[in-house]
C-alpha cells in the first residue's frame, strides 16, 4: 500500500478492526471493513458553526464571519464549476448522499450497495473543489431561509436554543448553526472561499470509509485525488471556553409558541473541560452513567414525576462535551416546568447525599456495554462515532476500556461537583394561551 | 436471508430468520384484528396501559430495571395499521447472547417479561386500575394534541383525514381526542380480553439462536396464549377521488407548509404497487426527483418538497415548508411536474436514478433486523409471498410509459394549507 504509514485498531470484544493510514496530503483515512450490503463513507472537516472568529495562518488578525456560514458552505460545495450538481451525480449512481454542519463539525456522505468506487471518487473531487459564485449564493440564500424558518417553527429546536441562550453569554454555542435570515444575507462567495481555506485543510480533515472494503482498494481510488505532500499550517480558533464563566448568564428564558402543552430544556454548564480526550471520554461515560441512574426509566425519579402525572412519558438527559464547550441537557414536556426543575434538583440534591448505589451503578454500565456492542451493526453509526473520536482525539475502542475503569467513587464524585444550581438554564416554551 | 415459517401452536405462528450477521437480535409479536375507529383508540390506550406494569413487575421502574439488567433489550408494546388492518405489536431488540458476558439468556427473558407484561397486566378482578387508565389517556392524549406542535406532522395527519373523509374507518384528530376521554376500565379492559382471546398471534424473529431454541422459549413464555387460529385480513382497497377539496388554517409560524393528495388508483389491489413506487420516485421520492430538482433547486421556492405513497390505498401526498407568498407558485409547479411525467417526459437519466435508487434501498434491508422483518410482515399479512430480491427485480422491471400511464390516471383532489401568520422580525433577533 505505497509506504503511507499505516496502523490497524482492534477490538477483541467485538471481533472488530479498522486502518488508519496517514496520506502525504496530511489527510487521515480511515477503513473499517464489516460485511454489510451498504458502504458508509464520510469526508469531515473539524470545522462547525462555532468557528467564526479565527486566524488563518497567513494573516495577522482574526477573521470574523456572519453567522451560519460554516452551514452555506456545506450547501454549496455540491454545486461544481460545470454546472452539475454532486448531489445528482451520487443519484446518478445509486448512492444516498447528504451532508450535515454541527457546532464543531462538518460532515459529507453517502451510502451505497454499488458503484463504491465512482461514488468515493466522486466525494474526494467534490469535496476538494470548491466553486462559488455571486449567482450560485444569491439562489441558495431563499432556500436556506426556508430552512431557518421551518426550524424556528420547531418548538423543540427553539427550546433548545432558548437554553443555549440563557446558559451562554457570548459562547458562539448559543448561535443557530443555520444563521438568521440577515446574517446568511451577509455571506458572499469571498467569505466563503476564506472559510474553506482556513479549515478544509486536508490536516483538519478525515475520510472514512465502513462497509465491504479493505484499505488498498480505497487508497487505490482515492490516492490520486489527493496532493502529494501536505501545505499550510493550522488556522488558529479561540478555545470560548476559557473566557467563560462558571455560572449559567441567565436562569431561566421564556418563550411562547403554539404548542398543546410547555416543553422544557434545563441546561447545566460545564466549563471543566480538560485538554486531554481520554479524560473528556472518561467524563463522557462516567456522566452518562450518572445520567441514566438518575433519569432513565428504570430509575425512581421518572416514576414518581410520571405517576404524579408531572411530565410525559418522553424524558431525556443528554451530556455533551467537546474541547470547547460542555453541558448537560434534561428536556420533556410538563404542566409545570419551574415545579419539575425543583422536583429534579431536589432529587438530585438526594443521590448526592446518599450517594449512587452499586446495584445501580453496575446495572447501568452493563446498559451501557450492551449498547456500545449493538451499534456495531451499523456502518452508519460506526462511521460517524469513529469520526467523531478522531474530532475529539480519542481512541475509537477505548470505550469499553474506559467504561470498564470507572468506579463507583468516580461517578459520585463527579455527581457531588455537577447539577449546580448557579450553573443552570431552565428554557421553556410555554403555549399562546 | 428468506425467513422460515412454522406452527408452534394452532394459534401461534412463527417466521424465522437465523443469521449471525448481527450483534442485535429483533423479535415483533403481533395480534391483528380489523380497524376500526373505536379499535383505533382502545389499542393505543391499551399499549401503553400494558407498558406500565404487570403482575411480576407492577411498575414501570421495575420493568426497565428488568430489561437492564437483560443487557439493555427494549420492549415495547405499539399499533400499527395496514389498510383496513390494525396489529398490536409487541416489539422486542435484544443483544445476541454471543456477547452476553454471565451467561445470561437474554431471548429467553425478553420473552418471559413480554408474555407477563401482555398476558399479566396489572388488573383487579380482571379490570385494568382505574387510576392507571386515567393516566394513560392523559399520556395518550398529550401525544396526540402534541402532534400539532410540527407542522409538517400535522400538515399530514389533516391531509389524510380529508383524503379520508367519505371513509367509514376516517380516524381524524378530533375523533381520536374526543373518544380517548370517554375510554374507561371497563371498556379498555373488554377490548383488552377480546385481544388476547381472539386474536391469533404471528411473531417473527431474525437473529442468532436456533430454530429450538425459539420455539422452545416461544412455547414456554407463551404457554398460556388462548388466541384463536389465523383469521384472513381484510384485503386492501384502492381509494377512489372524490370532489375537490382545499382547506386552510392559520396558524402563528413563520413558514407555510402546504400538503396536496393524489389518487392514482394504483397499488397492492390492483397488483400495481410496483409502478406506484416508480412513479413516487421519479416525481418525489429523491434528491433526483422532480420535485426536489425544480421546486427547490431551479426556483428555490423551499428546503423541503417531496412526495410519498401508500401501496395499500394508492394514496400520493406532497408536502412542502415555504413562504405563504410562493404557494401558488409551489403548487402550479407541482401539478406541472406531474403533467410532464403524464406527457411522456420521463428522462432515461431519470429512470436509471430511480433504477439505482431500488436498488439501494431493497440492497440494504439484508443490513438490519428491523429492515428485513418489515418487509416480510406486511407481505405476510396479505399473503404475499416474495422475497426482497424478487420484489426489487419487478421493481426493476417497471417501464418509463408504465410510469407515464399511471400519471395520466392520477387525480388531484385534495389540499391542506397551514397559513403562516407570524408577524415576528428579523429585527427582534438583532445582537
Amino acid at each position: 500500500m505505497n509506504n503511507y504509514t499505516s496502523e490497524r485498531f482492534e477490538s477483541a470484544l467485538l471481533g472488530e478492526h479498522y486502518q488508519k493510514i496517514d496520506h502525504p496530503s496530511g489527510l487521515s483515512i480511515y477503513v473499517f471493513p464489516k460485511k454489510m450490503s451498504a458502504t458508509y463513507a464520510l469526508f469531515g472537516t473539524k470545522y462547525g458553526s462555532i468557528n467564526n472568529v479565527f486566524r488563518p495562518f497567513d494573516k495577522d488578525c482574526d477573521v470574523t464571519v456572519p453567522d451560519g456560514i460554516a452551514h452555506f458552505l456545506e450547501h454549496k460545495l455540491f454545486f461544481n464549476e460545470d454546472g452539475s450538481d454532486s448531489f445528482e451525480r451520487f443519484t446518478a449512481l445509486g448512492a444516498d448522499a447528504n451532508a450535515y454542519t454541527t457546532f464543531d463539525k462538518t460532515v459529507y456522505l453517502f451510502s451505497c450497495t454499488h458503484n463504491l468506487d465512482a461514488s468515493l471518487e466522486e466525494l474526494v473531487t467534490f469535496v476538494t473543489h470548491p466553486y462559488f459564485t455571486d449567482e450560485s449564493v444569491k439562489k441558495e440564500i431563499g432556500i436556506i431561509a426556508e430552512e431557518i424558518k421551518m426550524y424556528e417553527d420547531n418548538p423543540s429546536n427553539r427550546c433548545f436554543y432558548g437554553m443555549l441562550e440563557g446558559m451562554y453569554k457570548s459562547h458562539s454555542v448559543k448561535r443557530n448553526i443555520c444563521g438568521s435570515e440577515k446574517s446568511i444575507k451577509q455571506i458572499t462567495p469571498e467569505l466563503l472561499y476564506g472559510c474553506y481555506n482556513a479549515f478544509y485543510r486536508l490536516d483538519n480533515m478525515a475520510l472514512v470509509i465502513c462497509g465491504d472494503v479493505d484499505a488498498k482498494s480505497v487508497l487505490r481510488i482515492v490516492d490520486p485525488l489527493l496532493p502529494k505532500s501536505s501545505t499550510g499550517r493550522p488556522t488558529l480558533c479561540i478555545n470560548e471556553n476559557e473566557a467563560e464563566e462558571r455560572e449559567a448568564y441567565m436562569p431561566l428564558v421564556e418563550q411562547k409558541m403554539q404548542v398543546a402543552k410547555p416543553l422544557f430544556d434545563i441546561g447545566f454548564k460545564d466549563v471543566d473541560i480538560s485538554s486531554d480526550p481520554r479524560q473528556r471520554l472518561k467524563k463522557c461515560i462516567t456522566m452518562a452513567i450518572i445520567n441514566d441512574v438518575l433519569f432513565a426509566k428504570s430509575g425512581s425519579l421518572y416514576s414518581s414525576l410520571l405517576d404524579r402525572r408531572l411530565i410525559s412519558p418522553n424524558i431525556s438527559c443528554v451530556y455533551n462535551i467537546c474541547h470547547s464547550f460542555a453541558f448537560n441537557n434534561v428536556s420533556g414536556e410538563a404542566d409545570d416546568p419551574k415545579l419539575v426543575c425543583e422536583e429534579i434538583l431536589k432529587y438530585i440534591d438526594s443521590v448526592r447525599e446518599r450517594g449512587i448505589e452499586i446495584a445501580d451503578f453496575e446495572r447501568t454500565k452493563k446498559v451501557m456495554y450492551a449498547e456500545w456492542v449493538m451499534s456495531f451493526d451499523s456502518t452508519e453509526d460506526i462511521a460517524n462515532e469513529l469520526f467523531n473520536s478522531i474530532c475529539e482525539g480519542s481512541e475509537f475502542f477505548d470505550y469499553a476500556d474506559v467504561l470498564n475503569e470507572i468506579t463507583l467513587e468516580d461517578v459520585n464524585e463527579l455527581l457531588r461537583h455537577s447539577f449546580d444550581k448557579t450553573t443552570m438554564t431552565l428554557s421553556i416554551i410555554n403555549p399562546l394561551e | 436471508m428468506i425467513p422460515k415459517k412454522y406452527t408452534v401452536a394452532d394459534n401461534i405462528r412463527l417466521s424465522y430468520i437465523q443469521t449471525d450477521k448481527f450483534k442485535a437480535e429483533a423479535l415483533t409479536v403481533s395480534l391483528d384484528m380489523p380497524l376500526t375507529p373505536e379499535n383505533y383508540v382502545l389499542s393505543h390506550v391499551l399499549c401503553i396501559a400494558l407498558g406500565r406494569g404487570c403482575e411480576r413487575l407492577p411498575s414501570i421502574a421495575d420493568i426497565n430495571r428488568e430489561l437492564d439488567e437483560l443487557y439493555s433489550s427494549t420492549l415495547s408494546f405499539n399499533t400499527t395499521t395496514r389498510g383496513d388492518n390494525l396489529s398490536v405489536c409487541l416489539c422486542a431488540d435484544m443483544i445476541s447472547n454471543k456477547f452476553v458476558t454471565d451467561g445470561t439468556d437474554v431471548l429467553r427473558g425478553v420473552l418471559h417479561t413480554g408474555a407477563d407484561m401482555l398476558m399479566r397486566p396489572l388488573l383487579r378482578d380482571g379490570v385494568f386500575l382505574p387510576d392507571t387508565v386515567e393516566k394513560v389517556k392523559i399520556s395518550f392524549l398529550d401525544h396526540v394534541k402534541s402532534i400539532k406542535n410540527y407542522p409538517k406532522l400535522y400538515a399530514s395527519a389533516r391531509l389524510g383525514e380529508l383524503m379520508d373523509r367519505n371513509c367509514d374507518n376516517n380516524i381524524t384528530l378530533e375523533y381520536v381526542l374526543e373518544a380517548t376521554k370517554k375510554v374507561d376500565a371497563a371498556m379498555l379492559s373488554t377490548f383488552y380480553t377480546s385481544l388476547i382471546s381472539d386474536c391469533s398471534m404471528n411473531v417473527f424473529y431474525v437473529g442468532s439462536q436456533s430454530q429450538e431454541q425459539v420455539i422452545h422459549a416461544l412455547t414456554d413464555a407463551f404457554a398460556g396464549f388462548i388466541g384463536v387460529s389465523k383469521a384472513p385480513p381484510i384485503m386492501p382497497r384502492i381509494k377512489t377521488p372524490t370532489e375537490y377539496i382545499s382547506v386552510t388554517e392559520d396558524m402563528p409560524l413563520k413558514q407555510g407548509t402546504l400538503a396536496m393528495g393524489f389518487r392514482t388508483g394504483a397499488g397492492v389491489p390492483e397488483n400495481t404497487d410496483t409502478v406506484l413506487t416508480v412513479l413516487n420516485e421519479i416525481f418525489g421520492g429523491s434528491a433526483a426527483s422532480k420535485l426536489f430538482l425544480n421546486v427547490r433547486e431551479r426556483m428555490s421556492l423551499c428546503y423541503y418538497c417531496g412526495s410519498k405513497v401508500s401501496l395499500l390505498s394508492g394514496n400520493m401526498s406532497v408536502r412542502s415548508g415555504l413562504d405563504n407568498s410562493n404557494k401558488d407558485i409551489a403548487a402550479e409547479e407541482i401539478l406541472r411536474q406531474l403533467s410532464l411525467i403524464a406527457k411522456g417526459e420521463v428522462s432515461e437519466k431519470e429512470m436509471i436514478a430511480a433504477r439505482q435508487s431500488i436498488e439501494y434501498t431493497y440492497s440494504q434491508i439484508y443490513d438490519s433486523p428491523r429492515a428485513l422483518q418489515n418487509f416480510y410482515l406486511e407481505g405476510e399479512l396479505f399473503g404475499i409471498a416474495e422475497t426482497v430480491e424478487e420484489h426489487k427485480q419487478k421493481l426493476l422491471a417497471v417501464s418509463a410509459e408504465d410510469v407515464c400511464r399511471l400519471a395520466q390516471n392520477t387525480v388531484h383532489d385534495t389540499v391542506f394549507y397551514i397559513h403562516g401568520t407570524s408577524t415576528e422580525s428579523e429585527d427582534e433577533d438583532d445582537e
